[in-house]
């Protein structure tokens, strides 16, 4: 009987010998990288036609957006030749996350807690050559006037990114939303322009401001020492606040990259203004309340 | 030796196998050739209201509210897809019809309630009544924390503490409680030889302005029932901003979904 069993194991182990596993096949497994969703956008626009976005405010005068474009960078803006733009790709996607990570609070206390990661490609910051990341995004904006006249203005975004933006929220003892993040923007070029014309615009810099090359850089908060956070306060008035650097946490703060605010060119119809820069941004502490909302 | 003929058997069986059905890896050219991941195009026309969409920081009071959400619209071609590395494809419509988008941006709150405000007013009613023989009637007691307070008020047959006899069923109508208790006490007094299975039920059922039940006790059998319950507060909305979009965008292009793991980024 023993002849048999070995026969029995013999022949088995000689079908069913295991093979390494490389990375390549792991890579392949689902769900072993945990719970993040990952995101790309493959040549997507959209372009608005006859539309009309109305925002009433309690004065009676209405801010109107009637025309509307989001398209990849350098395309027509209507039409046929429209293309889209990509955001993202599976190596480096626009992600959401929860994930655990420490939270120090404003005494210096560290906790860990669940946080709610969103962020966009690290793209250019990271350094990788995603295709085509930049899109063109514009609107038209109408502000109507009590007395009739009307002003058109088109708010132009050419060939803008937002790699390497992210926004951290959680929840902070004692409710309200507790958040950190960063905005990196860049804009090869920010048009505003006065629109008489219906239609696209006409990209003639002589009616607009232009600033080319534009980047902003914002740290806002950070879990580990500076949490910014949006409350409603008893009086049901809004407050954001990031928190008060303090002797906890100043060691930290003066040790993370600053803010910065560039724009290489800046002209106001043919006027040249030339380069900007603001750099050092360093927010010690911010509180913004409102105070008529009742 | 059966046993042994049944291992052997088992052997000659498992090499047969191993044999017949060896593995062979799929690539993904192969995969992209399964049927079914062809995808799914879709059109529709939506017609949806939702009542408002809340954010409220504390239990009791202060909400962000996005009220009387209209959304009526039609798209045509979008499409659902799995591509060949797994991620789900959703392909954007050519073309999105929007008739209209609307809310209301609203800082609300709760507030004192102003009997001379009718927006202030909540009107529900209570129905109480003995399902059984109740020869001698019953008893229905109300108390709460916010009752009576002076902006409650009462209308119709209601009896406190006191026996109402000869009645199987009363009902009153209350006015901006915000917490209410409620017993109803049936008395199962029929002893007699004619009677012996009669049962008097307690039953209490509150009712809102629209004819809805909004909660109710006591159906199955007991002679004393007890209901607590608190009513919404009445909640004061403060009017920020409206918006309203209607139009026609023409789009194009998708957006994948995939499980992404523990991407780094930036911090």
């Amino acid at each position: 009987m023993h002849y048999f069993l070995l026969f029995f194991i013999i022949s088995a182990s000689a079908s069913a010998e295991l093979t390494p596993i490389n990375d390549s096949n792991l890579s392949n497994v689902n769900g072993q990288n945990g719970a993040a969703i990952g995101f790309v956008w493959d040549n997507v626009y959209a372009t608005g036609e006859d539309i009309k976005l109305t925002l009433d405010f309690d004065s009676g005068i209405p801010l109107v957006f009637t025309d509307f474009y989001w398209v990849g960078h350098d395309s027509a803006r209507k039409g046929d030749g429209v293309y889209g733009g990509n955001v993202g790709s599976y190596d480096d996607p626009f992600f959401l996350n929860i994930q655990e990570e420490n939270i120090t609070l404003t005494d210096g206390e560290t906790i860990t807690g669940t946080t709610l990661v969103t962020a966009f490609p690290e793209g250019s910051y990271k350094g990788s050559n995603l295709d085509a990341g930049k899109m063109d995004l514009g609107a038209l904006m109408t502000l109507e006037h009590a007395s009739g006249n009307t002003d058109e203005t088109w708010l132009l975004f050419n060939g803008m990114h937002l790699d390497g933006t992210y926004l951290k929220s959680w929840a902070p003892d004692g409710g309200g939303l507790a958040m950190s993040g960063e905005i990196n923007f860049h804009a090869d070029e920010l048009i505003f322009q006065t629109a008489t014309i219906a239609g696209a615009p006409s990209n003639n810099p002589n009616s607009a401001w232009q600033i080319s090359e534009f980047d902003l850089y914002l740290p806002i908060g950070h879990s580990l020492y500076q949490p910014a956070t949006l409350t409603i306060s008893e009086e049901q008035q809004v407050i954001f606040e990031i928190a008060a650097v303090n002797s906890n946490t100043a060691a930290e703060f003066y040790a993370a990259p600053t803010g910065s605010f560039r724009a290489d060119n800046i002209t106001l119809n043919d006027w040249n203004a030339g380069a900007s820069y603001i750099e050092g941004i360093q927010l010690q502490h911010l509180k913004v309340q409102t105070h008529d909302l009742n | 030796m059966t046993l042994i003929k049944t291992m052997l058997l088992h052997s000659c069986l498992l090499m047969s196998i191993h044999s017949l059905a060896e593995l062979v890896p799929v690539d993904e050219s192969n995969l992209a050739n399964v049927s079914g991941q062809a995808g799914i195009s879709l059109d529709s026309t939506v017609d949806l209201t939702i009542g408002n969409i809340s954010y409220q920081q504390r239990p009791t009071d202060s909400y962000f509210m996005l009220n009387d959400i209209t959304a009526r619209y039609s798209y045509v071609g979008a499409t659902i897809d799995v591509t060949a590395q797994g991620a789900l494809r959703l392909g954007l419509p050519e073309t999105l019809h929007i008739d209209e988008f609307s809310f209301g941006l609203y800082n609300s709150r709760t507030a004192t309630i102003d009997i001379n405000n009718p927006d202030d007013i909540q009107t529900y009613t209570i129905y109480a009544d003995t399902l059984g023989n109740a020869y001698d009637g019953f008893t229905l007691n109300i108390s709460g924390t916010s009752f009576d307070n002076g902006s409650t008020t009462f209308t119709d047959d209601y009896v406190n503490s006191a026996t109402l006899a000869g009645n199987k069923n009363t009902h009153l109508t209350i006015e901006e409680a915000t917490d209410i208790s409620i017993s109803l006490t049936s008395e199962d007094d029929c002893s007699s030889f004619f009677c012996d299975n009669a049962e008097d039920y307690a039953h209490i059922v509150i009712v809102d302005e629209n004819g809805n039940i909004v909660t109710q006790a006591g159906q199955s059998g007991t002679n004393n029932t007890n209901l607590n319950y608190s009513f919404a507060s009445p909640i004061n909305n403060h009017f920020l901003m409206n918006v309203t979009l209607t139009g026609t965008f023409k789009m194009g292009g998708a957006i994948e979904m995939f499980g992404a793991g523990q991407v780094a980024y930036k911090r």
